[in-house]
């Protein structure tokens, strides 16, 4: 028998008013939504603050197709989910075999250790703004979120990101307080244009990278499947995607809009944390400071309490390995082993003296973009086969956007690295 | 002699003539004898434009370096998909996939195929699902072996060989027609694991094995298997089967587990389920959906054994063998009532065992039994069973008629929860 709604019903009735409305978003809350706001972590905002500042508007057209093709990507991985019941490395596996499947995980264990980083990073960025040092915030917060999770308690401080990440609220508002040409960015917004020198190709699969990042389609599919979201009930959770996909693009949007309507004209180049948080200057004034240390500690945390884990759990899954929070050390030694490796690789590099916090926030999303055209190759050759899929395979529409995504991805990184040399 | 499904993939496989044909791919089997017989051999061609041909496991010999087909190349037809066939494969049903080890009683999955080759005919013997079956699956076997010899000769690495026997291997992804997993022919091992087990395995399955693997149990494991489960996964997998099976499943639960599971679905599903049930069956769930689900009556059973006053203890204990035995809950306790059906005693079955048989019910109970309102809160149900120490209490309206009883599972289930709180996974 199952008492646990019951005995909620016994410990003391929720507050009336907003608090409720509070609760009934969160009972409504899907794995979408929260994917899409673990996405606006360390590295999406530093990507996107530096193209702001660095390069005005002129990445503002990439919004809409960028957003386009994440609503595509993240559908393909909820219906995956939905349809097959399985994990995306689980699916990897049983269809492509080990070999394949170890080169994979290997990619997405080196990318997301780049992402930790990412997020120590930023928790330390965030946080010297407080003049509070790098040697101390950084073990803490490493400390914290290995505590957090090996304890089981992560399901409930989830909720207290979340609500933090109403922080995003203060670039729309300071995007419209600085008053920028409106004119000129709603045609920013819709002309695309575009340069081959090395910073502007760097930028883009950084933008692209960060936005679509390989993995969140692992997370979002394992979240459906731990839902027990299945072939009827994966109507509702499109629109979760849609949604979620959407206010990410936003938080996109207005972050660019703030620095460049702040920082650009300026001539300000973001290297620390302080200069990024000019952007919030017409908001908060002489706090915007406080305001965007709050944001990016609250994201970086967020994010490095979601990565290492789920890092660890696909590895895991993939490899046959035994995996997951309620199994002790000597059950899932590798499990632990890679979870606390990752956590502990992520904070030591960035306690290198004289680390440059933003060159690696930025450079792991760019990894991410190289590697996402592979994970989604995977992903649409699974998604097309009709044994596994029946009748939900992809429409032509999907796999023209998804290919293409494929395609442009490793033009992008080819010209990249051939403009570079 | 022994082999590995990744050594004998490497290797070559030739015509008639002699011309090179392709690699072994994959070998479709007979999993009707205790170690399955390989019965054809899949071999593809080419590198991009990947072409399979399947040749049955008499139309070729076993050469020294590979396979010699007794046909030419000319005569072959290759095949547009092999998977397609429908047919259990190596690689789609074992190689890569999830199984059960029921020996170690674990789900687990599999890095390599260990074959024994006994004249012509070869067969599965082991499943390796050790680190170094991954190791040779990459092809680094040799290399990560020099350099674990240079570390340590001794290491578990190399003589510690994670294989588990065909006879303690349960395929999850070779289905029958049914919908049903096709039991291996040692099949008992799957029997002998504890339904709890069986439930906690089936949280690593994806849902349409776990409904598949439920299908090969009888009915009274699978009552089992489920009451064990979250609500939530008891639901989905109800999706999963027929309404048949569904009603034979509720007709066997415990009437307060089969009202919890009722209230989880939908209001249609619910009701067209219970117009299905029992007549009996049936009006036990909706008066026990009537009682608010926070108190003593919405978590009891109306599954209690219900003696007379003026019974011998001799016909008691016939009772409960013959009438009571199938229907209730718990036998550890027996309640005894009047005419009104109003509660006035109640006597263990250790009571009862030792007592002669001839001695009147009415002179061995405890009268004035601890019991509790329908309407009281859990809190106060698990304050008085811990008061008295007891395994069970009756739960009585206001006029003291007998309702139901609350069982210690159903109490410890929320106490432990309040104490050490739900483990949780990803």
């Amino acid at each position: 028998m199952d008492f646990r709604e019951r005995l909620k019903k016994l410990k003391p009735q929720a507050p009336k008013g907003i608090w409720r409305n509070v609760a009934i978003f969160f009972a409504v809350l899907g794995p979408g939504i929260i994917t899409a706001n673990v996405d606006n972590d360390a590295g999406g905002i530093a990507t996107y603050s530096i193209a702001g500042a660095d390069f005005g508007y002129s990445f503002l057209w990439l919004v809409i197709p960028v957003v386009f093709a994440l609503i595509v990507i993240q559908e393909m991985s909820a219906r995956m989910g939905a349809v097959t019941g399985k994990g995306l490395a689980d699916l990897i596996r049983e269809n492509y075999g080990a070999k394949v499947t170890f080169y994979v995980m290997l990619a997405l264990l080196i990318t997301n250790l780049g992402n930790t980083m990412a997020e120590f990073a930023g928790v330390a960025a965030s946080l010297e703004i407080f003049g509070i040092s790098k040697y101390i915030t950084v073990p803490i917060s490493a400390f914290f979120v290995w505590f957090l999770v090996v304890k089981g308690t992560y399901k409930t401080v989830e909720k207290v990101f979340l609500i933090a990440c109403l922080f995003y609220v203060a670039y729309i508002i300071s995007g419209f307080m600085a008053q920028p040409n409106w004119s000129v960015v709603g045609r920013e917004l819709i002309s695309p244009s575009f340069s081959f020198d090395t910073p502007y190709l760097y930028m883009t699969i950084g933008i692209v990278g960060t936005t679509i990042a390989p993995w969140m389609q692992f997370y979002m599919q394992s979240s459906i499947v731990e839902k027990g979201i299945d072939i009827e009930t994966y109507r509702q959770s499109r629109w979760d995607v849609l949604i979620g996909c959407i206010m990410a693009g936003v938080v996109v949007f207005f972050i660019i809009v703030a620095c460049a309507a702040t920082l650009n004209p300026a001539g300000i180049r973001v290297e620390s944390a302080a200069d990024a948080a000019l952007a919030l200057k017409p908001l908060a004034g002489d706090y915007c400071s406080f305001l965007f240390a709050f944001g990016l500690f609250n994201a970086s945390l967020f994010a490095a309490s979601v990565l290492p884990l789920s890092t660890a759990y696909y590895v895991c899954e993939g490899l046959g390995w035994e995996a997951g929070v309620d199994k002790d050390f000597d059950e899932a030694p590798q499990f632990y082993g890679l979870y606390t490796a990752i956590i502990i690789l992520g904070a030591v590099v960035i306690l290198i003296p004289d680390f440059p916090l933003f060159f690696i926030m930025v450079f792991s999303q760019v990894i991410n973009g190289v590697l996402l055209p592979f994970v989604l190759i995977f992903m649409l050759l699974l998604i097309n086969r009709k044994d596994l899929m029946g009748e939900f395979t992809n429409g032509k529409i999907w796999n023209f956007v998804s290919w293409f995504t494929v395609v442009a991805m490793i033009i992008l990184t080819l010209l990249m690295i051939f403009t570079f040399f | 002699m022994f082999t590995f499904f990744t050594e004998i993939v490497r290797k070559d496989v030739v015509d008639r003539r002699g011309r090179f044909v392709g690699h072994p791919h994959d070998f479709t089997a007979t999993f009707d004898e205790a170690y399955p017989r390989v019965t054809s051999l899949i071999i593809s061609r080419g590198i991009f434009n990947k072409r399979y041909y399947s040749i049955l496991w008499k139309d070729l010999h076993q050469t020294a370096d590979g396979f010699q087909l007794k046909m030419t190349l000319d005569s072959l037809k290759p095949l547009e998909d092999y998977r397609s066939k429908g047919e259990a494969t190596f690689r789609s049903g074992i190689l890569d996939q999830q199984v059960v080890d029921t020996f170690n009683r674990k789900v687990v999955r599999v890095n390599d195929l260990h074959f024994l080759k006994v004249d012509d005919d070869l067969r599965l013997a082991h499943v390796d699902i050790g680190l170094r079956g991954l190791v040779r699956r990459l092809g680094w076997e040799g290399f990560v072996d020099r350099v674990v010899k240079i570390i340590n000769r001794h290491a578990d690495y190399l003589s510690n060989e994670s294989f588990i026997s065909w006879k303690y291997v349960q395929p999850l992804s070779i289905q029958e027609a049914t919908g049903k997993i096709r039991l291996n022919v040692e099949m008992d091992q799957l029997r002998e694991i504890p339904p709890s087990d069986i439930s906690t395995m089936m949280m690593e399955l994806d849902p349409y094995q776990r409904a598949a693997l439920l299908k090969t149990m009888d009915v009274q494991s699978q009552v089992d298997i489920i009451t064990e489960l979250e609500l939530k996964w008891q639901k989905d997998l109800l999706e999963e089967l027929d309404a048949q099976t569904v009603i034979k499943l509720l007709e066997r639960m415990p009437a307060d587990e089969a009202t919890d599971l009722l209230l989880e679905l939908s209001k249609r599903d619910a009701d067209r389920f219970l117009g299905m049930l029992s007549t009996k069956k049936a009006r036990e769930i909706t008066e026990l959906m009537e009682h608010e689900a926070d108190s003593a009556g919405g978590m009891m059973t109306t599954e209690f054994i219900a003696l007379r006053e003026n019974m011998t203890v001799g016909e008691a204990i016939d009772h409960i063998r013959q009438v009571e035995i199938k229907k209730a809950e718990t036998i550890y306790m027996a309640y005894v009532i009047d005419d009104d059906g109003k509660l006035i005693g109640s006597v263990s079955f250790r009571e009862l065992l030792l007592e002669l048989m001839e001695e009147k019910i009415g002179d061995v109970m405890q009268t004035k039994p601890p019991s509790i309102n329908v309407e009281e809160s859990v809190k106060d149900v698990a304050f008085e069973m811990d008061k008295y120490n007891l395994y069970a209490i009756p739960a009585v309206d206001d006029d003291g008629v007998m309702e139901g009883i609350i069982t210690i599972d159903d109490v410890l289930h929320v106490t432990v929860e309040e104490a050490w709180g739900k483990r949780g996974g990803l």
